[in-house]
């Protein structure tokens, strides 16, 4: 993301962009649990945009959709970020699938799914 | 002849293709005992060389992307996903959505531990909530 910010900066965003597009399949990890500022959203959204229909992406949030006005700060950029990713998508909902790090901290033998409340 | 040889050698050497550099004498030699034709030679030394590099690629990125090795779908337990999401598990195993453009979006906590690295992602690993990018090994 520093990389994207840089490259605004000094004018040369489409050609980091272009760079990024030599890549099959791009992995965002964890978007949502640090935040960020407007600047580096503008460049989430420019980048996701940049991909639609063209590249993968495989984003990976503590997030549920409803939530994503929080990486996105604005509702019209984050309505239109929604579309674009989740146009031609796999949704993996993975809310109550037991975290394998603390169950294997715990050494329980846990069943599959954690149950709602 | 052998100085054509020779040359042959450092022509494709300059045409930076080093798989057919070391394989060209020898599959000649085993083109001609078979009776290939020439242009049945000329394909499978192509082959060769784009295969050495694109095995080459895949290695050089999932170096890059400094993911545990020994997380692979051997040693995933599949079984502890929900029904559905296992479906889901083994159709990105295939890599078709990559071809497609088709995105995928893991929500949950720390999902990515959960779901990506057992895929074997050949990627650049950056620290949590930064960029990462990849290129998917077909294995």
């Amino acid at each position: 993301m520093q990389r994207l910010l840089a490259a605004k900066r000094d004018l040369r965003l489409p050609q980091e962009l272009a760079k990024l597009h030599r890549y099959a399949c791009l992995v965002l990890d964890d978007i949502g649990y640090v935040q960020h500022d407007q600047d580096e959203m503008e460049v989430l959204f420019t980048l996701l945009s940049d991909r639609y229909e063209q590249r993968s992406v495989f984003l990976s949030t503590n997030l549920v959709f409803s939530e994503w006005e929080r990486i996105f700060k604005n509702p019209l950029t984050t309505v239109a970020a929604i579309d674009r990713v989740v146009h031609h998508s796999v949704l993996l909902d993975m809310m109550q699938v037991r975290s394998f790090r603390v169950q294997q901290a715990t050494g329980q033998q846990a069943p599959e799914v954690t149950r709602g409340s | 002849m052998a100085n054509r040889q020779v040359e042959l050698r450092t022509m494709l050497q300059s045409l930076r293709l080093p798989t057919m550099v070391e394989l060209c004498a020898d599959l000649a030699l085993k083109s001609a005992k078979e009776g290939l034709s020439h242009e049945a030679f000329l394909y499978e030394l192509a082959r060769l060389e784009c295969e050495r590099r694109s095995q080459q690629r895949i290695e050089r990125l999932l170096a890059q992307s400094a993911l545990p090795r020994e997380k692979t779908f051997a040693t995933f337990q599949l079984e502890r996903l929900p029904m559905p999401m296992r479906g889901q598990i083994e159709r990105l195993r295939t890599g078709e959505f990559v071809k497609d453009a088709i995105n995928v979006v893991a929500v949950g906590p720390q999902v990515l531990e959960k779901a990506i690295s057992w895929l074997q992602w050949p990627m650049t690993w950056c620290s949590r909530g930064t960029l990462s990018c990849g290129h998917l090994r077909h294995s």
